[in-house]
């Protein structure tokens, strides 16, 4: 665990290297399109982190141990986005995507982390943004729909149109 | 209200669905938890994470491979920034992905083999971290090295995908083997509540269907209830404690005349007429207070302002909500009221009516006495001693039975009206009384083939006793009459028992015991009841006159005897009574010899007036004392007598009650009051009407009364009496004061045919010489031929006309000239009723009745007829 710690804290270095002229901080890590109004906002993780923050601890299936999640609430994006609880597809950096229905856009879950137990985490780490519910919380998001809409690495939000 | 097996059945009923309510949740929930628990535990899809872990490896690869490309074509001899952070991104995404797959995988079971393979990979992943962390741009060397242990890597990726995918199969596999039993358990345990649930359902029904039941059931009851409330005969009205109305039935609407709303704002005093004293002193509960006191006659006051008897009880109980209330049944009793007073009005009528018969009954029976008086004096009168021995039998008998005729009048007269007794104790022979009833049945009970016998038993030879001999001849009479009548070809048996040794202690004892038809139980006791309350119509079909127990009974009860029955219906009867004698007083006369000649007067003759206004009685007696052996002497009317009276000292008077000039009392006092010759003289009066002495001032002055017919030995006794009878010592209180029956009367041959006139005559002219009798006959014949002709005269009063017309019937009674005495008397009722005889055929008869006579007479009575002269 240490040594993953490390690892990713080397990744991070090298990243920041490959982009000289941008502050880590500065750089847009999630890009959010509104298909329907066709406007697109890109948040770096400092805008991140000026949106009010959701915090929670809980285990998940595929982390050992119970961690602190904290981040921005989905719902809290889409509206410094522009648009209310709407029809989502969620992409991840690995390709992975999914339709996330607008039912499930809570006022306090699921939040798009992008700490763990106060740290930023590297991709290795399924970072740096993870749409992640409090699982523990609440039972009914001890499911596979869930499980499935729990996207990591995730890198861009379409807002679907009606 | 359940009964104890229902209570039960019910208890069960809830505790199985408690129980099957319990296990169902518990169930339920246990399912879910077990689902749950198989179902997160299968978290992820496992098909996608190990597929996505040879796609990433691919992806890694892919990159490189365009990498190692671009550098061996020569296009590049260092490796742009882009594609740097290109590899990199590539193996970030690899390096999350083994993460991924051995936190996802290490969840399931895994085989061995998986686990050795995992681990491997980790360590190939770690390796080829340190091998890109160190990986610069420009080392195409290691970019290739890294580019070769990816590949190398392949197979490794390759096999773990497979084994996983196995591994996940079979966990597949295992988690629906384990939801399969799950979901079996669930569904068995499910079928057990399912049967739980029917039981239930089952007992829910029946305790359904018994409610159903009972509450129709319960309807009918209450509907019954209500009907009965409301079609009862009775009123009700039910009232709370402080007497307010609740409810009525119909019935008392329908009495009362209010309306059930009307009622329902009043109270019972409302409604309840009482007595204050029965109301009581208790304001507040004020009727109330005769609850439990059963039914109570009061009235009802109506709306319509009557007041209707009625029978009210009160009952205290409780209602459904266990208020106190007070239940009232009131009886409406006008109608039983009318029938009560609608009873003692008939009842009057009834008594009215009896008391009309029993009068009319004493009349008939006193009426009857007047012809008897003749027949008996007549019978009393014919001369024995010319007679041969079978007429003097004859003769006997048929003074026997007119004697017992003249009893049954006496009878029926002293059941219906007199009453009491007038027979004083007097020495008798019941010995011989019962032999004479004996000897007087003997025809009767031959007839009807019976024989009597006479037993008599004790020393009826030593005493001589008193008693009641006319009382005890009645009442062994009736009974051995009784007895006769009722058995056929049987043994009637006359016991006479004389018990006890001292002479106080005497008894006699009388049993008539016969082998007749017998007296069922239940008429034993109805027998003896007299006529009056008898049953009329089965009295006078089995005994004719229905008198003969009752008189027997009161006989015997009259001598202090009490009369005893034992009788079997088919075998016989016995009656039987004992009295009490006591030993005579006076020397016994010499034993009266009824057949004897007649008796001569003892000691010397007395001087006797007789004193009559009616010719024939005035004969008669003076004949009858003249043959005793006395002087008699005769006066027409009391003043006559008052005058002889008083010129002669006479020893005995005998004084008619009913005369012209002055009365029998009348004079009676004037003799005793006067100075006379004869103010000492006993004095007798003799009426014809029992009654007629009683309370009359005058009778007083009379030593004794004497009814007619008198007989001889009653004359003779009241003759030989003194005024100071008992100061003489002669014991005189037995003077008889009455008709003596069952002593031989005296009786006068009583019919004159017309045929035979001559021969009638000649009769009476034996017994009290020609002369007398050619005078009475036209005396007879005067006296009805002046009745004649005040019936046709208009000048006479009907009043006036009955009393000639009773004279002449006297007369003609008398003389035995029955169809005249019958015709007159018919003729007297109807003038005494008030009635014209004119009327009627009766003075055609009298006149053609006397028309005959006289002309069968007449020729006979050529000498007398002038000399019947007769003061007016």
């Amino acid at each position: 665990m240490k040594r993953r710690h490390l690892l990713s804290l080397a990744t991070a270095a090298t990243l920041a290297a490959a982009v000289p002229h941008a502050g880590l901080a500065e750089t847009p890590i999630l890009t959010v399109n509104d298909l329907g109004r066709d406007t697109t906002t890109l948040f770096s993780d400092a805008d991140l982190a000026a949106l009010p923050q959701q915090s929670f601890a809980t285990a998940t299936i595929w982390t050992e141990e119970i961690h602190t999640f904290s981040g921005p609430s989905l719902a809290t994006i889409l509206e410094a986005a522009g648009a209310g609880p709407a029809r989502l597809r969620v992409y991840a950096i690995n390709d992975y995507n999914v339709e996330f229905p607008t039912d499930q856009i809570r006022d306090n879950a699921p939040i798009l982390a992008n700490r763990i137990d106060g740290e930023s985490f590297p991709v290795r780490r399924k970072g740096p943004l993870w749409l992640i519910f409090p699982f523990d919380q609440e039972p009914e998001y001890q499911s596979e729909e869930i499980f499935a809409l729990s996207v990591w690495q995730v890198k861009r939000i379409d807002i679907l149109p009606d | 209200m359940l009964s104890p097996s229902r209570r039960r059945t019910a208890q069960i009923l809830v505790f199985l669905m408690f129980v099957a309510s319990v296990a169902l949740l518990l169930n339920a929930f246990a399912f879910k938890q077990r689902l749950e628990a198989i179902r997160s535990a299968s978290s992820d899809n496992g098909g996608w994470v190990v597929a996505q872990l040879e796609v990433d490896q691919k992806g890694l690869m892919g990159v490189l491979d365009d990498a190692a490309f671009a550098l061996q074509s020569g296009d590049a001899t260092t490796l742009d920034a882009r594609t740097l952070a290109l590899i990199n991104q590539e193996f970030d995404i690899f390096y999350s992905r083994v993460d991924i797959f051995s936190s996802t995988l290490r969840r399931m079971r895994l085989s061995d083999n998986t686990e050795r393979q995992i681990t491997r990979l980790q360590d190939t992943r770690d390796a080829l971290t340190a091998q890109i962390d160190a990986l610069t741009a420009t080392d195409t060397e290691a970019l290739m090295a890294f580019r070769e242990a990816v590949n190398a890597a392949h197979p490794l990726v390759r096999d773990i995908t497979v084994s996983a995918l196995q591994d996940i199969t079979l966990e597949t596999a295992r988690t629906r083997e384990e939801e399969e039993r799950l979901f079996v358990r669930f569904f068995v345990q499910s079928l057990i509540l399912l049967g739980l649930m029917g039981l239930g359902t089952y007992l829910v029904i029946r305790l359904w269907r018994e409610l159903e039941t009972r509450t129709a059931e319960t309807g009918r009851i209450a509907a019954m209830l209500s009907t009965a409330f409301n079609s009862t005969l009775n009123a009700v009205i039910v009232t709370d404690t402080r007497s307010r109305i609740l409810y009525t039935n119909e019935m008392a609407q329908r009495l009362l005349g209010y309306h059930n709303d009307r009622l329902k704002h009043m109270t019972l005093d409302d409604v309840l007429v009482l007595d204050a004293a029965e109301a009581g002193n208790d304001g507040e509960t004020g009727r109330l207070n005769l609850v439990g006191k059963g039914p109570v006659s009061s009235a009802c006051r109506c709306a319509d302002g009557r007041t209707v008897p009625v029978e009210v009880s009160l009952v205290r109980d409780q209602d459904v909500t266990g208020q106190t209330i007070v239940i009232g049944f009131i009886r409406d009793i006008s109608r039983q009221v009318a029938a009560e007073t609608d009873l003692r009005a008939a009842l009057r009528t009834a008594q009215q009516a009896a008391q009309a018969k029993s009068m009319f009954l004493a009349t008939m029976s006193h009426e009857m006495r007047t012809p008897l008086h003749g027949l008996m004096a007549s019978l009393g009168l014919i001369e024995e001693s010319r007679l041969s021995d079978a007429n003097r039998a004859l003769l006997k008998t048929a003074r026997d039975c007119s004697a017992r005729a003249l009893m049954q009048v006496d009878d029926v007269l002293e059941l219906t009206r007199l009453g009491e007794s007038r027979e004083t104790p007097e020495e008798f022979r019941p010995a011989s009384i019962a032999a004479d009833i004996v000897d007087e049945l003997q025809p009767l009970a031959r007839k009807s083939d019976n024989r009597i016998e006479l037993v008599t038993e004790g020393p009826f030879d030593r005493y001589r006793v008193e008693g009641l001999p006319i009382a005890f001849a009645r009442a062994l009479y009736n009974l051995a009459g009784n007895a006769v009548k009722f058995t056929r070809a049987g043994r009637i048996s006359i016991r006479l028992r004389l018990e006890g040794e001292a002479p106080d202690g005497l008894r006699l004892s009388v049993e008539v015991e016969d082998t007749g038809i017998g007296i069922s139980l239940a008429d034993q006791k109805r027998i003896f009841e007299n006529f009056e309350t008898a049953d009329r119509s089965e009295t006078s079909s089995s005994t004719g006159s229905g008198l003969g127990l009752p008189i027997a009974k009161l006989a015997v009860e009259r001598q202090g005897g009490r009369l005893g029955l034992d009788s079997t219906p088919g075998v016989g009867s016995r009656f039987h009574f004992t009295i009490p004698l006591h030993p005579a007083r006076r020397p016994a006369d010499p034993a009266p010899q009824p057949s004897a000649p007649m008796p001569r007067a003892r000691g010397s003759a007395k001087q006797v007036l007789v004193v009559d206004d009616n010719e024939v009685n005035l004969t008669l007696m003076a004949e009858m004392v003249r043959r005793m052996g006395h002087a008699p002497d005769i006066a027409r009317h009391g003043q006559e007598a008052v005058e002889k009276a008083a010129e002669r000292a006479y020893d005995v008077i005998l004084m008619d009650f009913s005369m012209p000039v002055l009365d029998g009392p009348a004079a009676a006092q004037a003799i005793r009051a006067g100075q006379g010759a004869s103010t000492e003289a006993v004095i007798i009066g003799v009426t014809a009407l029992i009654e007629a002495t009683a309370g009359m001032a005058g009778a007083a002055a009379m030593d004794d009364v004497l009814t007619k017919p008198v007989s001889r030995e009653q004359l003779d006794e009241a003759i030989r009496l003194t005024r100071h009878a008992a100061a003489g010592g002669d014991g005189a209180d037995g003077a008889a004061r009455g008709p003596a029956p069952d002593a031989m009367p005296q009786t006068g041959a009583g019919t004159a045919e017309t045929a035979d006139a001559a021969a009638a005559l000649e009769q009476l002219s034996g017994l009290v010489g020609q002369d007398t009798a050619l005078r009475l006959t036209q005396a007879t014949l005067d006296d009805a031929g002046r009745a004649m002709a005040a019936l046709r005269s208009r000048a006479v009063t009907q009043a006036e006309q009955a009393d000639i017309v009773h004279k002449a019937v006297g007369s003609a009674g008398l003389m035995g000239f029955a169809d005249l005495s019958e015709t007159l008397c018919e003729i007297e009722t109807l003038l005494r009723a008030g009635r014209d005889p004119a009327g009627t055929d009766l003075p055609g008869t009298l006149a053609a009745l006397l028309a005959e006579m006289r002309a069968n007479y007449e020729p006979l009575l050529p000498a007398v007829a002038g000399d019947a002269q007769r003061p007016g």
